[in-house]
């Protein structure tokens, strides 16, 4: 082909590194996060059990210094900051850390395909594993920061109250920490992205991932009546969690059913439980997201 | 003409909010083809929607064949709207989404058959009736499109860049099939960008430039109305040079160029008539021997360039 | 009049096609009949052991029905039922706005009030008779293990209460579908009323009485054969009368839809952005 003037060049100046090319992907959603006052309000509210704990561990290794003060605190003696004491936080944590990725969740992966944007991000050297990942750390890092973060730090203040003594006695409460949030943080965070696959409308996958959550429960509590079986609670998410961080926090390894108080079950099993819809999330993403669908 | 056979736009403006959509539209549509012309945000699929009642003016009112949009059973009889939007539900396949639409209309099922696969025929989908929509290319979504507001035989024809993703052999196919409506007595609105096209099929023009109507009527007529823009006619000939210095004899020759090739001249005019009366007296006299005379300006690309275009500059 | 039954009725029907064994609905499916999987599979369970396996005695029929009216009451009324009209009917129209094809509709020769009518019906009687059948199949399956499970159905309160069910899940689904249609077509962001209208109905029973009245869910406990315990806590207020129930469910459905049709005349088509 004859060209007049050859002015055109390739870029040839260096590239981004390719393992982190997928962080592109969060810039702009933590821009649309931190530029949303209700997001951030949600966000502010969400680190409230946090400060609770923070209070109620000052004071238990401060009641003298209350009592100096004309505060009688004596009953906080009651309170043991030990594994007991973090498993109850996490607990309210999953139901708050849940809330926020049902906020922000479902507003990742649905405009996207609503708006058929697939074939814009994949026409790049982009996989589809890397825009997932690019979309999951928005919400891990959200979530981190009012869940394991926070917690670590709670963890060090104790240690640096009560001595080092304590930590060694409680040193299981560390990893359980760490791996039990993000077990439970990936669990959601696939659970919403996979639903903002599916739905592709923000707000009905919002919906759905409340359904899933509160209707599952449901669920697993009829079985358990209907079939007189505790298997039941292995379909309820919380429950399911609540038997991991038991295992890792008191190292219970069997878990006592509320409705069955004569009956236990291996608390593996929420484990395997939340494993099992991890990947039934992936498959869902690993079908929905794709550049072109073919109709025949 | 009677107010049943016109569209009727009587002061309408729409705004969004606070962005304006159009601004003080009066138009009385006759039948034939009419074509709107403007940029991108002009307002002409605004105006489209507010004609087929997908919209509400926020000031004035609107009669299409003197029915409000208000009564809809009467007004989209009338009316078939082939929309910019390239969405369909889920799971149709053409035939389904056409025959649905009969049925709406209250066709009886084999009347609703029957039309279903007079339009499909009509538009050369007949082949791919069964499949779903979502399976098809552009062109055959745009065929689809125009199927469903041909098939209940509307009166008004309004139809958002209908040539898009078509095929040339398709493109002409279709413009024939609207000079067929408009020599009927139909209303056929097309909004184009494709200015020869609207040139070929075109009646009438609007042309619309920031939701405004800055034009409107037949081709010709508009571009004599434009003072402030001469007339451009290009003369071929052997001696342009000859027809050039004989021209300014009249004072509403403005301007003379003489083609680069040596056998013509452009000449801008303030009077064509009297132009036309001057040349043959100067080709008489001359001998000069003439190939051809037209207008160079009077189509709608000129004239959008000069009411539209950016710097005002003519065509050539 | 004619006229506008027969459209609403072909909106029903062209409705309805893209409803029945539509894939986006697979969890309105699942909630549906995933109990009646469950239950068939407890059946076979329970006719597999004898008496003596299952300590001594095969479960009475008033325990079954106890145990039906928790599962219905807690299981399908509050959950199934309610999250499914909320994700069907919510999408009824919005979801048209995001697909971009509410115009389809719009610009047919019918009045808008009746595009609404048409839409509601279809999404009722697609709600309706998935639940209904799932109601049935769990009623039956309930029983089935029961030896005097035959006798309970054909001469004693079987059928009167299956029926009470019947009306009660189609009732349910015609409520809510007029709640849920509106706050799809007056609401961007449905999630939010449909948690507000969640939590009013699934805890309505701490309520006052006179706030009571202001429930769906009361009246459709007053048509139930069997109420369940609601714990210490709970707000004791007297059925309402049957006929009165079904009027009021009714009513209230009509009104609401009457104002989905009234917001859907001044629906513009600009399908701006979500």
């Amino acid at each position: 082909m004859a060209v007049y003037k050859r002015t055109y060049t390739r870029y040839s100046g260096p590239l981004t590194s390719e393992r982190w090319r997928c962080m592109i992907i969060p810039r702009y959603a933590f821009q649309t996060v931190l530029a949303s006052r209700f997001y951030t309000g949600a966000f502010v509210l969400a680190l409230v059990p946090h400060l609770i704990a923070l209070l109620l561990i000052y004071f238990r290794s401060h009641i003298d210094a209350l009592g100096g003060l004309g505060i009688d605190a004596r009953g906080l003696q009651i309170i043991s900051i030990n594994g007991g004491f973090f498993i109850n936080l996490f607990i309210v944590e999953t139901f708050v850390s849940f809330f926020l990725v049902a906020l922000l969740g479902p507003g990742l992966i649905a405009p996207d395909l609503a708006n058929n944007a697939m074939p814009l991000y994949l026409s790049r050297p982009f996989s589809r594993a890397e825009y997932v990942i690019g979309k999951m750390s928005v919400l891990l890092t959200v979530t981190s920061l009012i869940t394991w973060v926070p917690g670590l730090l709670l963890f060090s203040i104790q240690t640096a109250l009560a001595g080092l003594s304590w930590s060694w006695d409680n040193f299981r409460i560390l990893p359980a920490i760490l791996l039990g949030s993000l077990l439970w943080l990936l669990t959601i965070s696939l659970i919403a992205l996979a639903l903002s696959a599916w739905v592709k409308w923000r707000p009905v996958a919002a919906a759905a991932l409340f359904g899933i959550f509160f209707v599952s429960a449901g669920f697993g509590t009829v079985t358990n009546a209907l079939l007189l079986t505790r298997w039941g609670t292995l379909l309820n998410l919380a429950s399911a969690m609540g038997m991991v961080w038991r295992w890792l926090f008191l190292n219970e390894m069997q878990y006592r059913v509320a409705t069955f108080p004569f009956e236990t079950m291996p608390s593996w099993t929420g484990l395997v439980s939340l494993v099992f819809v991890c990947g039934l999330a992936l498959v869902l993403l690993a079908w929905k997201i794709r550049p072109a669908q073919v109709v025949r | 003409m009677q107010s049943d056979r016109l569209i009727v736009f009587d002061n309408v403006s729409k705004f969004y909010g606070e962005v304006l959509g159009i601004n003080r539209i009066t138009l009385s549509i006759a039948p034939g083809v009419t074509s709107l012309v403007g940029p991108n945000g002009a307002g002409k699929t605004t105006l489209m929607n507010l004609m087929t009642g997908l919209l509400r003016p926020t000031k004035g009112a609107i009669r299409v064949l003197d029915i409000p949009p208000s009564d809809p059973e009467r007004f989209y009889r009338n009316i078939g709207y082939c929309s910019q939007f390239d969405a369909f539900p889920k799971g149709l396949s053409g035939y389904h989404m056409i025959h649905s639409m009969m049925s709406l209309h209250g066709f009886s099922g084999s009347e609703a058959e029957s039309r279903t696969w007079n339009a499909l025929e009509r538009v050369g989908m007949t082949d791919a009736a069964h499949r779903r929509v979502a399976g098809y290319s552009k062109g055959m979504r745009q065929r689809i499109r125009l199927a469903l507001a041909l098939a209940h035989d509307p009166k008004v024809l309004v139809l958002d860049e209908p040539l898009n993703g078509l095929d040339p052999m398709a493109r002409a196919e279709v413009i024939d099939l609207f000079r067929k409506f408009a020599d009927s007595g139909m209303h056929v609105i097309i909004s184009s960008h494709i200015m020869h096209e609207v040139d070929i099929v075109s009646d009438s023009v609007i042309m619309l430039s920031g939701g405004y109507v800055v034009a409107e009527g037949n081709i010709q007529g508009v571009r004599h109305e434009m003072e402030d823009h001469p007339i451009q006619i290009l003369v071929r000939c052997d001696r342009p040079a000859v027809v050039a210095s004989n021209v300014f004899q009249q004072d509403s020759v403005v301007e003379v160029k003489i083609h680069t090739d040596g056998r013509g001249l452009l000449v801008s005019t303030r009077n064509p008539d009297q132009f036309y009366d001057l040349l043959n007296r100067i080709v008489l006299e001359n001998r000069i021997a003439v190939e051809g005379v037209s207008p160079a300006d009077e189509n709608v690309h000129a004239v959008y360039q000069y009411l539209v275009g950016s710097n005002g500059a003519g065509p050539l | 009049m004619n006229l506008w039954i027969t459209q609403a009725l072909t909106v029903m029907r062209v409705e309805l096609k893209r409803y029945v064994l539509a894939r986006r609905w697979i969890g309105v499916y699942l909630a549906a009949y995933a109990p009646v999987a469950m239950l068939l599979f407890a059946a076979v369970q329970m006719a597999a052991r004898s008496e003596r396996s299952m300590g001594g005695r095969m479960p009475s029929i008033p325990d079954l029905s106890e145990v039906y009216a928790f599962f219905y009451q807690t299981f399908m009324l509050r959950l199934a039922i309610f999250f499914s009209c909320a994700l069907v009917f919510s999408q009824l129209f919005r979801g048209e706005v995001l697909e971009k094809t509410l115009h389809f509709y719009l610009l047919s020769p019918v009045r808008r009030e009746v595009i609404a009518i048409g839409k509601f019906l279809a999404g009722t009687v697609a709600m309706a008779l998935i639940f209904s059948t799932s109601t049935i199949l769990t009623n039956l399956l309930m029983y089935a293990a029961a030896t005097s499970g035959p006798a309970f159905f054909f001469e004693g309160n079987g059928i009167p209460y299956l029926l009470r069910y019947l009306i009660v899940t189609v009732l349910a689904c015609t409520a809510y579908g007029g709640v849920f249609t509106l706050t799809g077509l007056r609401f961007r962001n449905p999630v939010i009323p449909a948690i507000i209208v969640g939590l009013w109905e699934a805890f309505y029973f701490f309520l006052p009485e006179t706030l009571q009245k202001l429930t769906i869910m009361h009246y459709l406990q007053s048509l139930l054969p069997l109420i369940i315990d609601r714990g210490p806590f709970s707000v004791v207020v007297d059925a309402s009368s049957a006929v009165f129930s079904v009027l009021v469910l009714i009513g209230v459905a009509a009104l609401l839809v009457w104002a989905s049709g009234k917001l859907l005349c001044r629906t513009e088509v600009t399908y701006s952005s979500d």
